[in-house]
């Protein structure tokens, strides 16, 4: 059997689920999503967060020599039924004809296997604030009863992110009026300044790459590719966060001296 | 002990937790440096145009002496200066904030100074730490002019 393809696949869907995926469908995917952003920020936890902020930058700052990390303030966006859709798309054909690990992603489960139907960016001034940014949410939501996960990725390709996941219990509207309980987990992106300066160019990139084909070297040797300008410039700037941060420590060190 | 009326006014100029711990430990070993810097308290600072505050250098005052922590956030430096009768010149700076009236969101105040011996410095307030900052002028630099 052929893969189906992208416009192929809301097809693909209704018949292994039995769900039809059209217009009433997104609009009820839009009411979930916003509900699941309204109750997470009407929570306390989230609110206590966000206060919560100013003290993680005030630690790293006694820490390191008064360098702020200069949070912004975080505000939670809804993820669009299209990009839902590519994404459950490329999850599910990864190892086609297989299923992927832990089965068909669909109507009936992607709600809690799509992790950032919610999601939201924090960045900070300096490399190491990441990973600062990353324990410190960790550590706060787990004292609130709530259940994290994180990720620190890496590619060859130059893309550098780091991730942080919590889940809470919402009540959603049910396609038939009814209600229902799911545990969605909320994304926190966390990126430094310069590297969010150029994401949104950096993005978009990705995403048409990650629809394509599968990997390719080519462009490691292709100084005239696309590929070669977009994907150093990724590794370059991680170089330059993390110089920044070394620099920093040697301003620090000669104040001590 | 760190007096409540400090911990009451480093509330008041919005300082995160962590850092109103920092300047209670930095009092402590003042305290235990025999300084005699304990009747009042101030901390320099800024609000730039988004309206982000930074935290500058930390005062303490004594009858006789002040206390300046330079860049107390993430520094350790300490400087003690003798302020009776050692004052020789003052200069008060402010914009939209009257003396005797509450200071608003957009009250803005600077003191700089001289004391003998060649030893200069400033204060930067914002909001309602100018009606503290004027509180510093009248009661340890107006009176020590010599």
């Amino acid at each position: 059997m052929e893969k189906p393809t992208e416009k192929e696949y809301p097809k693909w869907l209704e018949e292994k689920s039995g769900v039809a995926i059209d217009g009433s469908y997104e609009r009820y995917f839009r009411s979930v999503t916003k509900t699941i952003r309204e109750k997470t920020e009407e929570s306390s936890y989230w609110k206590s967060f966000l206060g919560e902020l100013k003290n993680f930058d005030a630690t790293f700052q006694i820490n390191n020599g008064g360098f702020e990390l200069d949070y912004n303030t975080p505000e939670l966006c809804e993820k669009s039924f299209a990009s839902f859709l590519q994404k459950t798309y490329r999850k599910n054909f990864v190892r086609w004809p297989e299923p992927p690990n832990g089965g068909w992603i669909l109507p009936d489960n992607w709600l809690e296997r799509v992790s950032d139907l919610v999601r939201t960016k924090i960045t900070v001034r300096y490399l190491d604030g990441i990973k600062y940014t990353l324990e410190q949410a960790e550590k706060y939501f787990q004292s609130v009863g709530l259940r994290t996960r994180q990720s620190l990725e890496a590619r060859s390709e130059g893309y550098y992110a780091a991730h942080f996941y919590f889940v809470d219990s919402v009540e959603i509207p049910k396609k038939d009026w009814d209600t229902q309980v799911i545990n969605p987990w909320i994304e926190i992106q966390i990126n430094t300044s310069l590297k969010e300066a150029i994401s949104k160019v950096t993005h978009k990139a990705y995403e048409v790459r990650r629809l394509g084909p599968g990997e390719d070297n080519d462009w490691k040797w292709n100084h005239e590719s696309k590929d070669f300008k977009m994907n150093y410039l990724g590794h370059i700037l991680h170089f330059i966060d993390g110089t920044v941060v070394e620099v920093r420590k040697q301003t620090i060190t000669k104040d001590i001296q | 002990m760190f007096p409540k009326e400090f911990k009451a006014y480093l509330k008041e100029i919005e300082l995160a937790t962590p850092l109103i711990d920092r300047v209670e430990k930095i009092y402590l070993e003042c305290t235990q440096l025999g300084l005699g810097v304990d009747k009042n308290i101030f901390v320099a600072e800024t609000i730039d145009g988004e309206g982000k505050r930074t935290y500058q250098n930390l005062w303490f005052f004594g009858d006789e002496d002040a206390i300046e922590i330079k860049n107390f956030i993430g520094q350790d430096d300490y400087d003690q200066v003798k302020i009776k009768k050692q004052v020789v010149y003052w200069a008060l700076r402010k914009k939209e904030f009257e003396i005797g009236k509450p200071a608003t969101e957009k009250s803005r105040a600077s003191v700089s100074f001289n004391l003998k011996e060649s030893v200069s410095g400033d204060f930067r307030a914002s909001k309602a730490n100018c009606e503290k900052l004027v509180e510093i002028l009248t009661t340890y630099f107006i009176p020590n002019l010599a």
